[in-house]
């Protein structure tokens, strides 16, 4: 593998910078680097690496693409026992859910676990029981085939290229990241049955969050979103072991800038402070540490990584206490000793599936069922799906729909299926790219690496009244004369709810469908005087020829409800 | 349909309702919508003076920005992205410009341009977001606090807000939606507005309100009284920024940066006559870590050009002598610049604040790049809540009193304005009208033979608190003297009475509140 270093005077790996500009460093790399940096690096680099060499931490077996050696040089690793107790703490707090699972819970479940439940699915939550839901809940799922055989090419060696090709290139991909960006959404609306993947795909992307307007490559956010996407609900440790390499990643957050002597701190201190830890739980000589550690990983194709041992710094780093000449998985690890990190994530989960103020205690024992399980993320959701504390109707509709959820999420809901977004000038794209740029929502472009500020920051006075359009053009098959190529069938959708024909009953329907928390009687007469438009409840059945228009009406008004943003 | 038609389609659909009593039909009354007397303008109060905060979003790099030019340290520490002595835009001794600032020199010979120097705060905080909420809370580097100060202090000027709202929005943010900045103690205080005239349309084609029932008392309540909040404030405010944006002009050419749109629009609404005392923007892209020359020029030509444009646009209009414009930034970035040619995060960086009422010169002193802390980074010279204390004291005449409340302790304005009459805030009352909740309920007759009912006046005058059962008979009057504002209790006998459900209904001159409350035996 050492041969897969590429000569550097050639070739550099990516940057995360704008195609245009990565293209144009190459074409002259002395130009990049000013003579006098260079040299002092280089100088730098033959320093470490004489002493490397001399300690023989050069010669320690075949290097993986994952950076990985063999018998990674390392101290005897630091784990007390009383780190990890044997058995959980006997707790009430997630004491499993004893109600009744009818209707209000599973929707519920749903609205919080999957994005866009149907109606239908519902139902046959319901008929399946608290227990067997979460089953099919958290069963894996193949995923979606890639968006094209381009989704796993390598970035070529463009440096013999002439500007038209490479303007050419960049025009393609800008096309395949539009591309992609559909695939996506199409992924979520088509999603044959309800799992929590999904969901938990877009909870790893907010959590890892990296943007392809800087990543540039298509290809490296589809094998990112693929990563994301297998481990959905596996491993949380496995999935930080695999970012650290992920091509995407590597470019996002200066990765491939990391040397020996020439340390970017980007990655390392997001990994603590935005992946991992959490803020305050580590110093700068922290940060250092672990970027020294890193240094060395690259991805010179955007879709496989490798490391580079003459850009790796072979020396001692002390890192939250355990000194040794780290490399990037032994961080993975030591980072994996801290409790902090269980908890970190635990709380983001919760934020996420039950409300925005985790209470500690709760937060405590849910982080010690993710480390008793190794860090597996099923068993933790499990935990929370079927607790009585989830089902507590104190956290009905506590948590904002997000844009996802707001789009895509109703398009599904709605029952509009068997719609190509993939086709850029369509109507169904046009609306989708609308929704998600205008709700600061858009999939593979979060704002900062922090992800999206997400709970009430969904909602503001701009956000609202755009959300309202763009959800009632749904209905309309419009938004402002603008064909949008879907339209929701009501009365096939009236037809999967428990009694269309009860007026009463198909209030409570909708708002159950689409509501997080059942409406005040004011919401609900307003509701039901939209439904019925003047006429007395009894008159009220599918078969009156206004039924359409009057099922549309109620849909446009649930709508334009403050409650329709909550779930 | 306009706003006052659709406001009364809704109240007469509601109205029509059945679940309703129908002598409760009144309660649906437009009182909470502004059919009281208005709140006084936030902006009047303030004597029409604005504050038009540019946030430089990524840490913008001070040495560059002002640049030491003289000094040797500083070209030692940056031999390739240093500015070269005879292209800094000079403004004093051993003090320059970034030469795409050149558009502010004119600002600063006439007096209308401050330079503070060093600004940042103890233990600086590395962390883009964790910073950027420190700067927008105003907290210490090491306490969170979820609340903006000019939403603090919007909100300590107006006790009676949230309840009445002013007919223009206390504050207006552009382009970016950061929760922090616009979040105050009792909601949020503004809006976000990226284009006036979609705003009016769309609002007004999908307003569902008015609602004045109360939520259920959980986090689910909670969360979407927050939503009818947000979903009244854009109706409140669409027509009033559309007025504004119809009435007003621009005079001069904009720069088509982001900041510059913004600005546009910005000074559009004031000339418009928009009462808001504070505008938010913000320039993206100043988290240069690598290859920082020629983004950074773009950036501060940005800068240059569109603050220049701004301020002559008000000049020309007459509109600039209240409008003071502060430049902000979570942090500036490390002396030294790094491999990438570009720099690393940093801490205190200068900052500018423009206006006919700031004392033009430079504030503090060239930092001293021989005195650096561990990592690299610049010392302070002026804690960013001073700068902050300015602008309310200075500009917006507060206290002292309510500027160490708004920055949670007391923090000596540089001198950079010119000190302004003080305001007093509305004198200190219940933020609404209110029957409060009775706890334990469903309040049991057999045992308490009457209970009192807690109410809050937001202003003095007359509350007439009567009880109506679930056919909308009156039970009982309980209440209907002049009151002073504040809490008071009322007492309702219930000897006699049948369990079930009733209403308390509070009447005062701003509208009507009311309260469901279960007997049992």
């Amino acid at each position: 593998m050492r041969s897969f270093l590429p000569p550097r005077t050639r070739r550099s790996p990516l940057g995360p910078a704008l195609l245009a500009a990565i293209l144009l460093a190459w074409a002259s790399p002395a130009g990049a680097v000013p003579p006098d940096v260079a040299e002092q690096r280089d100088a730098t680099l033959q320093r470490v690496l004489e002493t490397a060499r001399a300690t023989g931490a050069l010669e320690p077996g075949p290097v993986t693409m994952a950076g990985r050696t063999a018998a990674p040089p390392r101290l005897e690793p630091m784990k007390s026992p009383e780190r990890r107790p044997a058995s959980p703490p006997v707790t009430t707090d997630w004491s499993p859910y004893g109600g009744p699972f009818g209707y209000d819970q599973a929707a519920h479940l749903l609205h919080r676990a999957t994005i866009g439940a149907r109606f239908d699915e519902i139902s046959a939550a319901v008929d399946r029981g608290l227990s067997a839901e979460i089953d099919l809940l958290l069963t894996p799922r193949l995923p979606p085939p890639p968006p094209g055989a381009w989704a796993t090419e390598p970035f070529p060696d463009v440096s013999d290229w002439t500007q038209e090709m490479i303007d050419s290139l960049i025009t393609v991909y800008r096309e395949r990241g539009e591309r992609l960006r559909m695939w996506w959404l199409e992924a979520i609306v088509e999603e044959p049955d309800v799992a929590v993947t999904e969901a938990m795909t877009l909870f790893w992307h907010d959590h890892f969050a990296t943007a392809m307007s800087d990543v540039t490559l298509p290809q490296s956010m589809y094998i990112q979103n693929r990563l994301f996407r297998t481990h959905a609900t596996g491993s949380f440790r496995d999935l930080v072991d695999a970012i650290c390499v992920d091509p995407a990643m590597l470019i996002w957050l200066d990765g491939n800038q990391n040397r020996v002597g020439d340390v970017n701190e980007n990655f390392a201190r997001e990994l603590l402070e935005l992946f991992t830890l959490g803020l305050d739980q580590y110093t700068q000589e922290d940060v250092v540490a672990a970027s020294r550690a890193f240094t060395g990983y690259a991805t010179f194709d955007g879709v496989t990584s490798v490391f580079v041992p003459e850009w790796h710094d072979y020396g001692m780093k002390t890192f939250l206490g355990q000194e040794g000449p780290w490399y990037g998985p032994d961080i993975v690890e030591i980072l994996f000793e801290q409790e902090e990190t269980a908890r970190f994530l635990v709380r983001k989960l919760y934020r996420w599936f039950v409300d925005e103020h985790p209470d500690e205690a709760l937060v405590e024992d849910l982080a010690q069922t993710l480390r008793q399980n190794d860090y597996e993320i099923a068993p933790v959701l499990e935990r929370i799906f079927a607790s009585e504390h989830f089902f507590d109707p104190e956290y009905r509709g506590s948590v904002f729909c997000d844009g996802i959820d707001r789009s895509a999420g109703l398009v599904r809901a709605l029952g509009i299926g068997g719609t190509d977004f993939q086709d850029l000038e369509g109507g169904p794209a046009v609306w989708a790219l609308y929704a998600m740029v205008i709700q600061g929502h858009i999939l593979f472009e979060p704002p900062n690496v922090a992800g999206w500020p997400g709970y009430r920051s969904w909602l503001n006075t701009y956000t609202m009244p755009w959300r309202k359009t763009l959800d009632v053009g749904l209905i309309d098959g419009e938004v402002s004369g603008f064909d949008i190529g879907m339209q929701a069938d009501v009365m096939a959708l009236a037809a999967t709810w428990r009694d269309p024909n009860d007026p009463y009953q198909l209030i409570d329907d909708v708002a159950l469908h689409f509501f997080g928390m059942e409406p005040t009687e004011l919401v609900r007469q307003r509701m039901l005087d939209e439904l019925l438009q003047g006429a007395e409840p009894w008159e009220w059945n599918l078969g009156i020829p206004e039924a359409e228009d009057r099922i549309q009406g109620l849909l446009r008004l649930a709508m334009r409800l403050p409650d329709f943003q909550l779930k | 349909m306009n706003r006052r038609e659709l406001l009364h389609r809704m109240l007469r659909f509601s109205a029509a309702g059945l679940l309703v009593p129908p002598t409760l039909r009144g309660l649906l009354s437009p009182g909470v919508l502004g059919g009281g007397p208005a709140l006084a303008d936030a902006g009047r109060a303030f004597a029409g003076r604005t504050l038009v905060l540019i946030h430089q979003n990524g840490g913008n790099d001070g040495l560059n920005t002002v640049v030491p030019f003289q000094d040797p340290l500083y070209y030692q520490a940056r031999p390739n992205l240093a500015i070269p002595p005879d292209q800094a835009v000079p403004i004093a001794g051993g003090t320059g410009l970034h030469p795409s600032l050149a558009p502010l020199s004119s600002l600063y010979e006439n007096g209308r341009m401050a330079v503070i120097q060093g600004v940042g705060y103890p233990d600086q905080n590395l962390s883009h977001f964790r910073s950027t909420d420190i700067w927008f809370s105003a907290s210490d580097s090491d306490e969170t606090v979820e609340t903006g100060w000019l939403a603090r202090f919007l909100e300590r000027m107006f006790p009676s807000f949230p309840n009445h709202l002013p007919d223009s929005p206390f504050a207006l943010q552009q382009s970016f939606a950061h929760r922090v900045p616009l979040t105050g103690e009792r909601g949020v205080t503004g809006v976000v507005v990226d284009n006036p005239d979609t705003f009016y349309s769309l609002v007004n084609a999908n307003y569902s309100g008015p609602w004045n029932d109360e939520l259920p008392d959980t986090r689910g309540g909670e969360e979407l009284a927050y939503a009818r909040q947000i979903d009244i404030e854009s109706f409140e405010y669409a027509e009033a920024i559309q007025a504004a944006a119809e009435n007003g002009t621009n005079t001069v050419a904009y720069p088509g940066s982001a900041l510059g749109l913004q600005l546009e629009i910005v000074a559009k609404l004031i000339s418009g006559g928009l009462d808001t005392p504070v505008f938010l923007t913000a320039e993206f892209g100043f988290d240069t870590h690598a290859g920082q020359a020629g983004p950074h020029d773009v950036l501060m030509a940005s800068i240059g050009q569109s603050v220049a444009a701004f301020l002559q646009d008000l000049a020309n209009q007459g509109l600039d002598e209240k409008v003071v414009a502060l430049t902000t930034s979570e942090f500036g970035r490390r002396v030294a610049e790094n491999v990438s040619l570009g720099t690393d995060h940093g801490s205190a960086a200068p900052l500018f604040a423009f206006g006919r009422d700031v004392q033009g010169g430079i504030f503090g002193h060239n930092p001293d790049l021989s005195d650096l802390d561990p990592y690299g980074n610049l010392l302070l010279q002026h804690d960013f809540r001073s700068v902050y204390a300015e602008v309310l004291r200075h500009h917006f005449g507060a206290s002292e009193t309510v500027a160490a409340d708004v920055l949670f302790e007391h923090f000596e304005p540089i001198g950079f304005l010119d000190a302004v009459t003080p305001v007093e805030p509305e004198p200190s009352r219940p933020a609404r009208d209110r029957i409060l909740p009775v706890h334990p309920h469903p309040v049991s007759v057999s045992r308490l033979g009457r209970i009192t009912l807690a109410i809050d006046l937001a202003a003095p005058g007359p509350a007439l608190v009567e009880t109506f059962d679930v056919r909308g008979r009156r039970v009982a009057r309980l209440a209907g003297e002049e009151r002073d504002a504040g809490r008071h209790g009322v007492v309702w006998d219930l000897r006699g009475l049948a369990a079930g459900t009733y209403f308390v209904r509070m009447r005062t001159a701003r509208g009507e509140t009311t309260r469901k409350l279960t007997l049992s035996r």
